[in-house]
């Protein structure tokens, strides 16, 4: 039973990485793998709000801050010194993490909403900076003509899939490691997690290191995409439409938000004539998810599956016990 | 020293829009637990209501602003029926996520409906300036100040002489053991969602007339409001007047004297700095979340 539903499980994966895999030869519009590309950069930085969010349950108003730094180190690093791409690249990822690093120290003397409010800070410094420092960041009119590392859109659309899964993967194998079952008792209860013996302050560290260099991640891949980096595209609103992706994807399942990210990115895509109604629909939703689905989208067909099995299981046991009296 | 006390003075007119959000958010927090983000759109409502009671309908200002106060305390109260109070029943960071979605769908919907097209309300006192000796202010921003003076005694009476008031009191100080009473909790709620609103209502009229009236034009306050609430110290009526009247100062200060990019730069580098100190504000007691 168990293997037949992890063989499923394996050839729903098989099925899926081939389709994306074969898709771009068979897509002559540019525009598609355009959005399928930016959507695997959105699920990349989902997922890192998600590491901290969804496991160790620390809310951050500024995440995109980081993207912004990552964004930024790629743009600069390539138009303006011509570092090679994985280079900048890996400068993007190394500086995000190590700002992450020193933000980290103020912020988890926070906690709850002033943690959001403390980041939310955070991120708003970073635009200003951006918006300011001309000399480096270009200001309002930002950095143009970041080539794109690989010549074409379907180069870029293997790379950016091909993180996506490692991110995927890297994180999901995090998670069920010891460090991930921190990362949860820290989330369910942090003062219990401290006195039973979990490093708490190493763990939330860890992880906001961690999500910080996977959202540079995602604003340097931005960028390059994008070929243009601008201050106004890395602001708190940024932030907070990632935060609403992972929640309606259902944060702490890192595969819902992932999801999320797609579904949203398509449907809001056909919406984007009327700019105002994209955020309607994300405010409506939100508010809805808020009121009747906590947990968002994945962690309600989650406690479906739960409630499911226990009715099965209950079931089983009634009718064990009855067998049990009757040859009594 | 004229310059200074002029900065001073400008600083105290923008710290009290600021002072009067501040204290919206204080109210709603002090009863409801709640850190209403979606604060900013009634202060942009109350913004647009004006607007339209003054130049559709050619009412004096102060009539304008009463209609704008009541019409958003009245969207509030509903709000908190419809919407707060399914909030309730869930978690911390829940509830700040759900006012999240709350100001995404106000803003827009009311950016669908007024489109982003600037709009001004004419200040009752024209372009008028008042001098105080050698100081010049110009008298919008004089009334900004009375008014947020007067809504801040007003406020203070209310919470220490009446009845209500001190019933609001009692639910800030401990829900359970105020319900046990006797007070009537959801009623507080709703008087709370009243007061809030309709001084967001007055901050956007007075504010809208001093610039201008746009569906977006909460989004900056509200940030600037959360960072006062938070200095001052959540769920402290005090320390939001404190907080928005020294950040107002600080902002003015930081564009006379240094450049209006640092100004920004200083409000948050200061909030780190509080919170990193005194993590609950300098007025506040207990830390809620």
């Amino acid at each position: 039973m168990l293997r037949r539903a992890y063989a499923a499980k394996l050839g729903l994966v098989l099925v899926l990485f081939a389709f994306l895999m074969v898709m771009p030869t068979f897509l002559e519009n540019q525009f598609y793998i355009q959005l399928f590309t930016t959507s695997a950069i959105m699920a990349i930085a989902v997922m890192g709000m998600d590491v901290l969010f969804g496991y160790v349950g620390y809310c951050s108003f500024g995440q995109a801050g980081f993207m912004g730094i990552g964004a930024y180190t790629v743009a600069a690093l390539t138009t303006k010194v011509g570092v090679p791409f994985p280079l900048a690249l890996l400068a993007a990822v190394l500086l995000s993490g190590f700002m992450s690093y020193v933000i980290s120290f103020p912020a988890f003397r926070l906690s709850g909403i002033y943690f959001a409010i403390g980041t939310l800070a955070f991120g708003q410094l970073v635009f200003v900076i951006a918006y300011n420092w001309t000399d480096v960041t270009g200001g309002v009119y930002g950095i143009v003509g970041i080539n794109n590392p690989f010549g074409g859109l379907t180069g870029y659309y293997y790379f950016a899939f091909l993180m996506m899964f490692a991110i995927l993967l890297l994180v999901r194998r995090l998670i069920k490691s010891p460090v991930g079952e921190a990362f949860v008792a820290i989330r369910e209860n942090e003062k219990l997690a401290e006195s039973t013996g979990v490093a708490t302050l190493k763990a939330k560290r860890f992880a906001f290191v961690l999500s910080g260099m996977i959202m540079g991640l995602a604003g340097a891949m931005l960028v390059c995409l994008w070929s243009f980096a601008s201050s106004g595209s890395f602001t708190v609103s940024l932030s907070l439409e990632v935060l609403v992706i992972a929640i309606i994807g259902g944060v702490g399942t890192l595969i819902g938000p992932a999801i999320a990210a797609f579904v949203l990115n398509f449907v809001m895509q056909y919406l984007a004539t009327i700019p105002a109604l994209r955020l309607i629909i994300y405010g409506i939703l939100l508010m809805l998810i808020v009121m009747f689905l906590p947990g968002g989208l994945a962690g309600t067909y989650l406690r479906l599956v739960e409630a499911l099995k226990a009715r099965r299981k209950e079931g089983e046991k009634i009718s064990v016990s009855f067998d049990s009296t009757g040859s009594e | 020293m004229v310059e200074f006390l002029q900065t001073i003075l400008n600083g105290i007119s923008v710290g009290s829009s600021y002072a009067l959000l501040g204290l919206g958010l204080t109210v709603i927090y002090s009863v409801y637990r709640l850190l209403n983000l979606a604060h900013a759109e009634f202060y942009m409502l109350g913004g647009f209501a004006t607007f339209f009671t003054v130049s559709y309908l050619g009412l004096p200002f102060w009539l304008g602003t009463i209609i704008a106060m009541i019409m958003t305390g009245i969207l509030g109260v509903i709000l908190e029926l419809v919407v707060y109070r399914q909030f309730m029943r869930r978690s911390g960071f829940d509830q700040l996520i759900g006012t999240i979605g709350l100001l995404f769908l106000m803003e827009n919907v009311a950016l669908y409906f007024f489109t982003s097209n600037p709009r001004s309300i004419v200040s009752p006192v024209g372009n008028s300036t008042v001098r105080l000796g050698g100081l010049a202010i110009s008298g919008h921003r004089l009334l900004i100040i009375v008014v947020t003076l007067v809504l801040v005694l007003l406020l203070y009476y209310f919470n220490a002489r009446t009845k209500t008031g001190k019933q609001m009191r009692a639910v800030a100080q401990d829900r359970d053991a105020a319900q046990l009473m006797g007070i009537d909790i959801v009623r507080m709620g709703q008087i709370a969602f009243f007061v809030s609103c309709a001084l967001a209502a007055v901050a956007g009229a007075l504010m809208g007339s001093l610039m201008q009236v746009t569906p977006a034009m909460g989004f900056n306050p509200l940030l600037y409001a959360m960072v006062v609430v938070i200095l001052g110290g959540l769920g402290s009526n005090f320390g939001a007047i404190v907080g928005g009247l020294s950040i107002g100062i600080i902002q003015s200060m930081a564009v006379t004297y240094v450049s209006s990019a640092l100004s920004d730069i200083l409000v948050y580098v200061l909030l780190f700095i509080i919170l990193l100190l005194k993590p609950t504000g300098l007025f506040g007691g207990k830390v809620y979340a």
